[in-house]
């Protein structure tokens, strides 16, 4: 019997290099908490100034033993055939700003407090940092007993439900906004399985999609993150006309007047 | 040196020329506020088209008031004859409220329509119509006391055995219906003592709302005195008390008052009145602290204002993070058409400044002797902005303006962000 809690391990590409040019043997370090069972890659680049493909990278990375997952660097959109970008050029709202995530199958399995290695070739370089952010998207495996993780009665029904968070005023330029409480009504327990967002834009008479390039951090009402670092906000709520939402997986069960915390920052500098 | 040296911005500029219009008798207040209102890091004004159409109109300006752009011009609600509409911003900080006449005679009817500063739309039906056999409401004021739940209206209504003088009563939407008119302040056909232009500002941290009312007495056939009280609610459901009257109250000819505003746990009131046969005033500022129980005291800020135009509110206030402005009108010529101002920090009233000259700073290219002030409000917001009517460059219709102390910053895009988090409820059951 295991217990498996949605993590997401975030490596933000923090330099831009020029064209062609190779990093190898950037770490990523996994919690000591946990092992963590990988089983998909998402790849966010920084398009925000509008070029084509902006940010746009080759990678592999390695095992836990050192072997690499892939002999050559495979490009980002290969890999991850998501960063459907919702902002400029693309007109705002015009595509589903969903990130999808690639499987890796079988998956793998990195102990607590391991690393994963990852090796870069740019293909076009970003014009900010970080100039892309990739998502290792798995689950934290745990021992009964290690972790507080609410599940359902021995009894119950249950019905489709969907919450929402509003967040006002969020803008480019400003600071991260921490602790944003998402409260479970007080007449049943909520199951979070899917995500999908939707915004208004102040300064384009409410035209939707402006924060393509938000991230976002989840906590449970101790403060236990679902990520090491802010998410992109398209891999697990993508703009509304998406043609699937993001999906959450395992769920994350939230007892009746519990809560999730969220903080959100927009990724580029 | 004038407070404003940028030109005033002409908000609509399409066919409609619309116009901040307060179609008011002799001595009433603007109880018909229209804004400027702060939401969503945006500015938005209620206006009144004036050609062509009788709409009610919102414009928003992103830019600090340089320009406004209509917003869901395909739902304007229509207004019918003269009429007293009337804007709040709603506790939520994004709702804006209208109310407007849809008849012109009695039984006056008041429509409602919601505005949100969130999606730039307005939304119809979620209030419902206000009727009354008789001609109250051309004076109502209201307040929201939760976002469309719960709003209190007060107006004045003559209710038998009088036929002329008014009681001053009340209504409340509650769970959709409205009360029927209850009164609180009985007029008086013997005394000819009835009641007038109430004004209410509403607390929502401790749900309280303040008001004040004019109490009026036809004592020689064509003088009036008057003075000013004030009232209290308490909470959503509570009724208003009856009226008390401020000390020292004013008992002058044609006394009337601007918009009341929080400032330092105080409730402020700018009044004016005009002496008979006269066309200066006196701008008048009442503080009442400290809140919830205010006594009032009162500082003459300007003895030597004048207007040749007293149909119009002539002072207003506005609150500036600590900063209490007062602003009035002076106006005794057609070559000097200009708003005053002073400032009170916490430290008392500090001189009289020039804050906007027509003359010098005109809006439009029409002959100076033509032009005219014709209403006016200031925001209630750090950047003091200030909504006003002249008229066109032809002379012959008003156009609503809007004045800015000082540039704004270019705006940051701002957005509001919903995440939608979809699954199920689950209900335990017993085992």
């Amino acid at each position: 019997m295991i217990i498996e809690r949605m993590q997401h391990y975030v490596f933000p590409v923090t330099t831009v290099n020029p064209a062609g040019s190779i990093q190898e043997g950037l770490n990523l370090q996994t919690d000591d908490d946990a092992p963590f069972r990988l089983y998909g890659i998402a790849v966010w680049t920084n398009n925000v100034a509008g070029g084509a493909f902006d940010g746009q990278m080759s990678l592999r990375f390695m095992r836990p033993d050192g072997r690499l997952i892939q002999r050559i660097f495979t490009p980002a959109n290969s890999l991850a055939p998501g960063n459907s970008y919702a902002g400029t050029p693309t007109p705002t709202g015009a595509n589903p700003n969903q990130a999808l995530i690639s499987p890796i199958t079988p998956n793998i399995i990195f102990p607590p407090q391991s690393v994963i290695t990852v090796d870069l070739q740019t293909l076009n370089p970003a014009t900010k940092t970080p100039s892309a952010v990739i998502v290792f998207v798995g689950t934290k495996i745990y021992k009964p007993g290690d972790i507080w993780q609410p599940t359902y009665p021995e009894k119950w029904t249950a019905r489709p439900y969907t919450n929402s968070l509003i967040v006002p005023n969020v803008t480019i330029t400003s600071g991260p906004i921490l602790n944003q409480p998402f409260i479970v009504e007080k007449d049943a327990d909520f199951v979070f399985q899917m995500g999908a967002y939707a915004d208004s834009d102040s300064t384009t008479g409410g035209l939707p999609m402006s924060l393509a390039d938000l991230g976002f951090r989840m906590r449970d009402a101790f403060g236990k993150g679902y990520s090491n670092d802010y998410v992109p906000i398209a891999l697990l709520f993508p703009f509304m006309n998406a043609a699937l939402p993001g999906f959450v997986y395992p769920e994350i069960y939230v007892p009746a007047s519990q809560l999730l915390l969220f903080d959100f920052k927009y990724l580029w500098t | 040196m004038p407070d404003v040296t940028l030109p005033p911005a002409l908000i609509d500029s399409s066919p409609q020329e619309s116009a901040q219009l307060n179609v008011l008798p002799i001595g009433l207040h603007d109880a018909f506020f229209k804004g400027p209102f702060v939401a969503n890091n945006a500015l938005y004004v209620v206006l009144l088209t004036t050609d062509g159409s009788t709409l009610v109109v919102v414009f928003k300006s992103v830019d600090g008031g340089a320009t406004w752009a209509q917003q869901d011009a395909a739902n304007s609600p229509s207004y019918t004859g003269i009429c007293r509409m009337t804007a709040r911003l709603n506790p939520d900080g994004h709702t804006i409220t209208i109310s407007y006449n849809t008849t012109s005679v009695a039984p006056i009817t008041l429509s409602w329509i919601t505005f949100s500063a969130l999606t730039d739309t307005f939304t119809a039906g979620s209030i419902p119509d206000l009727s009354v056999a008789g001609l109250g409401m051309e004076d109502c004021d209201w307040v929201v006391r939760s976002t469309g739940l719960d709003i209190l209206i007060v107006y004045p209504l003559v209710v038998a055995p009088n036929v002329s003088e008014a009681d001053l009563g009340f209504s409340v939407l509650s769970a959709g219906v409205w009360s029927a008119f209850s009164s609180f302040a009985a007029g008086d056909d013997a005394t000819q003592v009835g009641w007038s232009i109430p004004s209410l500002l509403y607390d929502p941290g401790s749900g309280i709302t303040y008001g004040f009312v004019q109490r009026q007495q036809l004592i020689t056939g064509v003088a009036f005195a008057a003075d000013y009280a004030y009232q209290i609610t308490a909470g959503p459901g509570n009724v208003p008390s009856v009226p008390v009257a401020i000390s020292p109250s004013v008992a002058n000819y044609r006394p009337s008052y601007g918009r009341p505003a929080f400032w330092q746990n105080q409730v402020a009131l700018a009044a004016y009145d005009t002496p008979l046969g006269a066309n200066t005033f006196t701008m008048r500022v009442y503080l009442g602290g400290p809140l919830p129980a205010p006594v009032f005291t009162f500082t003459d800020i300007d003895s030597g204002a004048t207007t040749n135009f007293t149909d119009l509110a002539v002072g207003q206030l506005a609150v500036d993070g600590t900063t209490l402005w007062a602003l009035w009108l002076n106006w005794p010529d057609h070559a000097t058409i200009q708003i005053r101002r002073s400032i009170n920090t916490g430290s008392g009233w500090g001189a009289i400044n020039l804050f906007y000259d027509l003359a010098t700073n005109p809006p439009n290219a029409l002959a100076l002797g033509s032009q005219g002030l014709f209403a006016f409000s200031a925001a209630q917001i750090a950047s003091l902005g200030v909504l006003f009517t002249v008229r066109d460059a032809a002379g012959t219709k008003p156009l609503a303006y809007f004045l800015r102390s000082a540039a704004a910053p270019p705006a940051t895009p701002t957005t509001n962000i919903v995440l939608g988090l979809k699954g199920m409820k689950v209900y335990p059951q017993a085992t």
